[in-house]
């Protein structure tokens, strides 16, 4: 069958119903495919009695846990299509999921949204629904993903949309943000 | 909580030390001291370094000192305060992952100068500060008064704090020995409760309070209090530049917290230096701060480089590092990463150390660190001389 579909501006793919319907069934198969979901769990329950401060915080994080621990890993992962937003990348799948995760009970959020004091937390469920991921098998990723996290959350929410537009540049265009954060390289090469 | 004794070692014959090793029981299991703690200064240097790095330590310790015009604020300004909350829960949130954080609110010593500052307001601002922004363990502020002052506020102000919250009391360790005799008897007291667990000890330089450490020592050495060294001078001037903190730790000290710089408007900037005889390092073997100068070559570029995950990416800064004679902004990123440097290896010696300490070898420890020896022996002899005046 012909797929008929439309991209949005995120690389977001738009199919019809059918073709929607074809694209579920060929996925029930690959149960390796590493979903955003597993992600967005994995990070939480990472460090399962800490809270991730901050929707920014959380954003970046999963950006930072794609790019530099799951990329170059030979995984199959969902694509988060992240572009360049406001505060540097951003993925509407993975605000998404967030809200959606929040709704089944997986993810426990406090405070007042879009603080700096809002938090997200693993739930009982979502532990539950994480031990049957992917990446609860793969022990190796699992100690990277802490040892990041903890590195990360350190970082506040200032030093890592700092981190993230020194290391990703492509995603500073569209940001509101980004003259805070001079440009600085050193060496004739321009590192 | 519980805090036990490790070992105590003491030599006042030759190489004149006194140690110990205290054990904590902290979130991930059993913590030994001496150790670093990281300030906020430490965790912010962090943010500037061009890589990332994770900084484990299982103590986190706000510290702010504050001038007249900011102590009086803390009295009579409401934004003032409310931004001090907003500075402290933004630190609490990024040293969730340490098992004690604790903060300190101190007012420079200048500040007790005006008789008229209310000392008692200050007191209960400050403790009012740390409960508003969450905090489990209180700092409360030396209050440069006689000692039976002292006692009475800490202990009105200790018994308004719930059951929650546990009050870390701070002493100067220049203050008069007596005079802090009768406070040590008074935090120990309440050691043996279990209302309070650590202790605050403002540091002063090694040589000006000898009998003080020496008094404090004699008290402290065989209790389950946990000692927080606070405002440790980055290195001893006078002592080769020995890291003040790898000094102290056979002086008195289980928690070394070293001091956070400020500069004011009206303070004469320093002599400028070119950068090679400014920019310094600290060298785990011998545990001094050199200038790039002193190495020999060009290797502390490795050594430096090699204690951070992405290697590379430090290395191609350092070697590029003449590109901040005349450039502020990269001066702040090789002073980053030079505190960076010094936070993760200098706590690595501690555990180094500790091993000895444990096992009553804190002589070989010593004699393997000869500038450390030296000066300790120097001590020594000082100190003959201050008790015979």
């Amino acid at each position: 069958m012909k797929r008929e579909f439309e991209t949005l501006s995120d690389g977001s793919i738009i199919y019809n119903f059918n073709n929607f319907k074809e694209i579920l069934s060929e996925r029930g198969k690959n149960k390796n495919i590493i979903l955003i979901e597993h992600v967005i769990l994995a990070l939480l329950n990472s460090i399962d009695k800490k809270p991730i401060y901050g929707r920014t915080m959380f954003m970046k994080q999963i950006f930072l846990t794609y790019n530099e621990i799951l990329s170059g890993k030979n995984f199959k992962t969902q694509n988060p299509h992240f572009v360049p937003y406001y505060y540097g990348p951003f993925s509407f799948l993975v605000s998404k999921t967030i809200d959606d995760l929040e709704l089944d009970g997986c993810i426990e959020r406090f405070g007042l949204k879009n603080s700096k004091i809002e938090t997200f937390i693993i739930s009982k469920k979502g532990k539950g629904k994480y031990s049957k991921s992917v990446v609860f098998r793969k022990s190796m990723i699992i100690d990277e993903i802490k040892q990041k996290r903890i590195g990360w959350d350190q970082l506040g929410t200032e030093g890592i949309l700092r981190y993230v537009y020194t290391y990703y540049p492509n995603f500073r265009n569209k940001s509101v943000i980004k003259n805070r954060f001079k440009e600085i390289t050193w060496g004739a090469a321009g590192r | 909580m519980k805090l036990k004794i490790g070992n105590i070692e003491e030599d006042k014959k030759n190489l004149n030390f006194e140690t110990r090793t205290l054990k904590i029981k902290g979130d991930e299991g059993i913590i030994k001291t001496p150790i670093r703690g990281m300030n906020n200064q430490e965790l912010k240097s962090k943010e500037k370094v061009p890589t990332e790095v994770s900084m484990m330590s299982d103590f986190s310790v706000i510290f702010r000192n504050f001038t007249s015009n900011e102590s009086y604020k803390i009295l009579t300004d409401n934004n003032y305060v409310k931004n001090l909350i907003a500075f402290i829960e933004s630190y609490k949130i990024r040293m969730q992952h340490s098992s004690f954080i604790f903060s300190f609110l101190q007012p420079y010593q200048k500040v007790f100068n005006d008789i008229h500052f209310n000392k008692e307001k200050f007191l209960r601002i400050s403790l009012n500060i740390q409960r508003e922004a969450g905090l489990k363990y209180v700092g409360f502020p030396w209050l440069n008064a006689p000692s039976n002052e002292v006692i009475k506020l800490y202990d009105a102000y200790q018994r308004e704090l719930n059951d929650q919250q546990e009050p870390i009391f701070t002493i100067d360790a220049g203050t008069h020995p007596l005079e802090l005799e009768k406070i040590i008897e008074y935090v120990k007291k309440l050691n043996e409760t279990g209302r309070v667990n650590f202790l605050g000890i403002l540091y002063k330089k090694t040589r000006s309070a000898l009998p003080s450490y020496d008094m404090l020592w004699e008290k402290l050495k065989d209790s389950n209090l946990g000692i927080i060294l606070l405002n440790v001078d980055r290195e001893s001037f006078n002592m080769d530049n020995l890291s003040s903190s790898h000094v102290q730790e056979f002086i008195l000290g289980d928690i070394m917290v070293t001091k956070i710089n400020r500069f004011f408007a009206g303070d004469n900037p320093p002599e400028p230096k070119p950068i090679q005889s400014n920019l310094k390092f600290f060298n785990q073997e011998d545990l001094r701060l050199l200038t790039i100068n002193k190495f020999k070559d060009n290797s502390w570029i490795n050594k430096v480089s090699n204690c951070f995950s992405k290697k590379d990416d430090i290395e191609h800064v350092l070697k590029n590092y003449m590109e901040a004679e005349n450039d502020d902004l990269k001066k702040l990123i090789l002073n980053s990463i030079s505190k960076t440097h010094e936070f993760l290896t200098s706590s690595d010696e501690f555990k180094n150390s500790q091993k000895f300490i444990d096992s009553n070898e804190t002589s070989e420890y010593i004699k393997g660190k000869n500038i450390l020896s030296k000066n300790l022996i120097q001590i020594k002899s000082k100190k003959l001389t201050q008790f015979t005046v």
